[in-house]
């Protein structure tokens, strides 16, 4: 009995030591949760300078402690440091709280940076258990990303969340952004016959009012961000920012095109019809040639008519059938163009590579190691198919007599 | 002679979870690159073929372990000395698989707490199961069995609903030819998982329908099988082969990255829990093939005086194996070439072969006799 009482003791004594976990608690008062990672080049005091995006708690749930209001909802820190992990740690000299990382929603890479090169940040981003492979990757377009994240905005208590979402909804109405997560940046990095892409955002405004309160509480803000242009990469390197038709001819290519908003002529008068593209497929397949393989590009889109500002009558078929018509070669130009881009700077950010390789893997390890030269030259067919399918709540615009 | 019994079901759900244990985690065949999945799927063969010799022996000695039989086809001495050899050997795989989870879950999740505490929690309460006998740990096997295919279709369902497969990864396929899969296949995913069930060799005499075992063996392993190289599959469709190749526990990443309607997001417990379980029984299975195989070599009488022992020397083992995660994982890779090898494949062959042997000599002998008499 005494021997069973003994072994009973023992066995909870190390239940007790093992079972309570002590050493990766973590109190809610004790971290702060990151919203955002900004990071520059610097060239003194290191090589990176990290701006993080802290949310402050009781201002973004409100209640009691929020009563006045007053204070931002974030705050912005930044450090500076050889190495991103070094920069992070130092950052501590500043806050009071732990900085805690599995929910941080984007990482904004100034532009300097991504000019000479982003190779190296991804080490941290995907060895670090704290992050993880879902936060959005933007670039601060002609600007910092410590000064993009500390721009306050309207309508989302959290910067980090404005940037997001700004970048997705445009990405969705307008289709000329694109929301890239950090795991596909990183994967079309390292992989052969692609290069990343990723979206940019600017500062409209640059005040130093857009870090304060008051920015927000006017109905026309000092400072605004906006989602705008694509950046293209080369080896790492932003190598071009492309912008407006030639971004979305991009996209249209790669398929991350929901709705696009496309104004054609219409009999005299130019631009003066507005197609709202609702879906768009793009399908690529590579086929062989006699010297290289080649690229066959078919799209296929659905639109609806938007808004009609001449005596075009879009109830008529055959009006229907013109806009088709121009749609398809719309389309098709933007593709031509943003192909013609891409093959300039050398990028390819289309995957033609990955989709030779892919498809013919015999030809590819043929060009593999020149595909440098061979992407400029490469020969790409592209076949659009459009389907106008709505003209919206009236047949024929109204008359202007 | 032996007491406890487990069923068929049992046997089925241990096996199972014994095949998921490590391989879900750390990825086996990864050397086919994006056609790991497809080493894997030929490894299943494999796996089968090596049953069949376990069960050859087991036919003929279906009351013995190894141990037992390796004694009687070799003698006393030199089988007893083979026996011996085994001990350390099943030590070694279940100390193997403890520093798996005590590594990985210090590298992903409780990145503070020493992992000396994640695999002595662990190793303890296998200890504490095995102390209760082997029916115990059946039975667990058979309600985590479900527990873990309930997770891992969740986990299906929620990669398809979020859109992150993306089947254009693994193509082409066979883009190096068969060449590497082969090799993959015989030097990582035959042995590794399935020529590790040469620990089953010492359970098979628990079970009680001895008729079912063929057909409960094979099924189990193509179950297992073909569960994992879906989960390869899916993992590289979802991470690609370059992070798949890098990454210490690819389901974690591949996971962390479910993201629907941003509300079902954060899902690493399904792949944390997934380990566990598997490292559990996977730990558990050779920890107590040891147990049975010095059991039966020393005569011991009662099996639980061995069991506490047992787990502080796997622990310590454990710990000892390798000075950092890095080494261990380059110390198995070695392992799967030479160690387990030998004990899974050598060995059984040659007791088969004795096994074979002896048998044809009898019959004949038999034959013989039986002319004899007739005249």
């Amino acid at each position: 009995m005494a021997k069973r009482l003994l072994v009973v003791f023992l066995m909870l004594a190390v239940v007790c030591a093992l079972l309570t976990g002590c050493w990766d608690r973590k109190e809610m008062d004790d971290f702060s949760i990151v919203a955002a990672l900004g990071i520059d080049k610097v060239e003194d005091e290191g090589r990176y300078e990290v701006t993080i995006e802290l949310i402050n708690p009781p201002e973004v749930v409100g209640g009691k402690e929020a009563a006045s209001g007053r204070s931002s909802t974030t705050t912005i820190y930044s450090a500076k440091g050889d190495t991103l992990v070094s920069a992070i740690r130092r950052i501590s000299q500043q806050t009071p709280r732990e900085t805690f990382f599995p929910y941080t929603q984007v990482i904004i890479i100034g532009e300097e940076l991504a000019r000479s090169g982003i190779e190296d940040i991804f080490d941290l981003l995907e060895r670090n258990q704290e992050f993880r492979s879902t936060p959005r990757v933007l670039i601060a377009k002609d600007n910092t990303a410590k000064n993009t994240l500390s721009i306050l905005s309207p309508l989302e208590k959290i910067p980090a969340e404005k940037l997001l979402k700004t970048s997705k909804v445009s990405g969705e109405s307008l289709g000329e952004t694109i929301s890239v997560k950090v795991l596909e940046f990183g994967r079309k990095f390292t992989s052969e016959g692609i290069e990343p892409l990723a979206s940019g955002v600017s500062i409209i405004g640059q005040s130093e009012d857009g870090q304060s309160q008051s920015n927000i509480e006017q109905t026309t803000p000092n400072s605004l961000i906006k989602s705008e242009g694509v950046a293209l990469f080369k080896k790492g390197k932003l190598v071009r920012w492309v912008d407006r038709e030639e971004a979305r001819g991009i996209l249209y290519v790669i398929n991350k095109i929901d709705r696009a908003i496309v104004t054609l002529d219409c009999n005299q008068k130019t631009k003066a019809l507005s197609i709202s593209v609702t879906d768009t497929r793009t399908t690529f397949r590579a086929f062989k040639t006699e010297r290289t393989p080649a690229i066959d590009i078919h799209v296929k889109q659905e639109a609806e008519v938007e808004e009609v500002l001449c005596e075009m009558d879009v109830a008529d078929r055959h009006s229907i059938l013109d806009i088709e018509k121009q749609l398809e070669e719309k389309t098709k130009q933007e593709i031509e163009k943003a192909i013609e881009i891409a093959k300039e700077e050398n990028s390819d950010v289309f995957g033609f590579g990955e989709a030779i390789n892919r498809e013919r893997p015999k030809a590819w390890r043929d060009i593999k190691k020149n595909y440098e030269e061979i992407f400029p030259e490469l020969e790409v067919n592209i076949q659009v198919d459009a389907y106008v399918i709505k003209t919206g709540m009236r047949k024929e615009t109204y008359r202007r007599e | 002679m032996v007491k406890e019994k487990i069923s068929s079901g049992q046997f089925f759900a241990l096996l199972n979870l014994f095949v998921f244990g490590t391989i879900l985690v750390v990825g086996s065949g990864l050397d086919a690159k994006k056609d790991a999945w497809i080493a894997i799927f030929i490894g299943i063969f494999g796996g089968i073929l090596l049953f069949m010799i376990y069960y050859y022996l087991y036919k003929l000695y279906p009351d013995l372990s190894l141990i037992g039989y390796s004694q009687k086809l070799l003698g006393k001495y030199i089988g007893g000395f083979i026996g011996l050899l085994y001990i350390p050997f099943l030590i070694y795989a279940a100390a193997r698989d403890l520093r798996d989870v005590g590594g990985l879950i210090g590298a992903t999740v409780l990145s503070q707490t020493p992992s000396l505490f994640v695999s002595g929690l662990m190793i303890f309460s296998i200890a504490y199961v095995l102390y209760k006998g082997m029916e115990v740990l059946a039975r667990t096997a058979e309600i985590f069995w479900g527990l873990v295919i309930i997770l891992s279709m969740l986990g299906s369902l929620f990669f398809f609903l979020s859109g992150l497969i993306n089947i254009k990864q693994v193509l082409p396929v066979l883009e190096f030819g068969w060449e590497p899969v082969i090799q993959a296949v015989y030097t990582q995913t035959i042995m590794f998982p399935f020529g590790e069930m040469v620990a089953f060799a010492f359970l098979l005499p628990y079970i009680n329908n001895r008729k079912k075992v063929l057909k409960t063996g094979i099924s189990g392993i193509l179950v297992s099988g073909i569960l994992i190289t879906y989960s390869t599959f899916i993992n590289l469709t979802v991470l690609g082969v370059d992070v798949v190749t890098r990454s210490q526990f690819p389901l974690l990443s591949a996971i962390q990255g479910i993201e629907i309607m941003e509300l079902i997001e954060h899902l690493d417990v399904i792949a944390v829990l997934t380990l566990v379980i598997g490292v559990f029984f996977k730990t558990a299975v050779f920890y107590y093939a040891a147990i049975v195989a010095m059991a039966d070599l020393f005569k011991v009488e009662k099996k639980e005086k061995l069991i506490f022992p047992t787990a502080i020397v796997i622990l310590y083992t454990s710990i000892i194996i390798a000075d950092n995660f890095p080494a261990h994982l380059d110390e198995g890779k070695f392992a799967l070439i030479t160690i387990f090898p030998l004990f899974a494949v050598g060995f059984p062959m040659l007791y088969c072969l004795i096994a074979f042997i002896k048998e044809k000599a009898s019959k004949h002998k038999h034959g013989r006799t039986n002319k004899n008499t007739s005249v």
